[in-house]
């Protein structure tokens, strides 16, 4: 998590988990100033930005 | 450092197969005292792979075949590797001790799919690895080094090296049709 932040904006994310087996299978990563929510899913956190999705 | 050849490392057909390129930035990567380590376009995470015994490690790409084919060889190899997939540095905060990339190279202009990006770098083959030293110093850490792989016909990004940074070349091999070199850079 301190690795990470939002492509867009550089600003902190908030951790939502949705599945945690010993690490975090899936979940988001919040940027509340951008309003979007960058997925995890199986494990891999997914930063790119909204326009190169 | 050495290739492993215990490690078990799988390839696929969407993913850039680990080649001449790859093999030689292992070679040259040496990371000495380095706790953390970041790689940039990981692929099959072949090199994070060996990087991981040293150093806490982050693995990046922006294909999805590559993040979730490295992250599967970390899982096969039990390696403690945080794979993320980003376009660069564009969602990474922090420092790293040693950072290393081997970008695509080859004078193509990408058309479309996600095995293409691996080595077509636009005009001139450096579009992107010029965005990457362009965008690399605030992420090492004081005292570390970046890797990086350069092809002979990359003429902007092997000027930006000699004139932005302290290079010095420390892997080397012909190919066909041109030469590649590994440099190591610290901040000019």
């Amino acid at each position: 998590m301190d690795i990470l932040c939002c492509p867009v904006c550089k600003g902190n994310l908030e951790l939502v988990v949705a599945r945690e087996e010993d690490e975090i299978l899936e979940g988001g990563l919040i940027c509340h100033h951008c309003d979007f929510t960058y997925e995890i899913e199986d494990g891999i956190p997914n930063l790119l930005p909204p326009e190169l999705r | 450092m050495k290739l492993d050849p215990e490690l078990s490392v799988e390839e696929n057909d969407q993913v850039y197969r680990p080649a001449e390129d790859s093999y030689l930035l292992l070679r040259a990567l040496d990371l000495g005292e380095a706790t953390s380590f970041l790689e940039i376009g990981t692929g099959t995470g072949l090199i994070a792979l060996h990087a991981v015994r040293w150093a806490q490690t982050v693995a990046t790409d922006i294909s999805p075949f590559a993040t979730a084919l490295a992250r599967g060889n970390a899982q096969k190899n039990d390696a403690a590797l945080d794979v993320v997939r980003a376009d660069l540095f564009h969602g990474l905060r922090g420092a790293f001790d040693a950072i290393a990339f081997n970008p695509p190279y080859l004078p193509l202009r990408p058309r479309g799919g996600w095995l293409d990006r691996a080595w077509s770098g636009g005009q001139g083959g450096d579009e992107v690895v010029l965005r990457f030293l362009r965008d690399v110093p605030p992420f090492l850490a004081e005292g570390g080094a970046i890797y990086v792989l350069l092809s002979s016909r990359n003429r902007e990004a092997l000027r930006t090296v000699r004139t932005d940074f302290r290079s010095q070349e420390v892997g080397r091999e012909s190919l066909f049709f041109d030469e590649i070199r590994v440099y190591r850079l610290r901040p000019a």
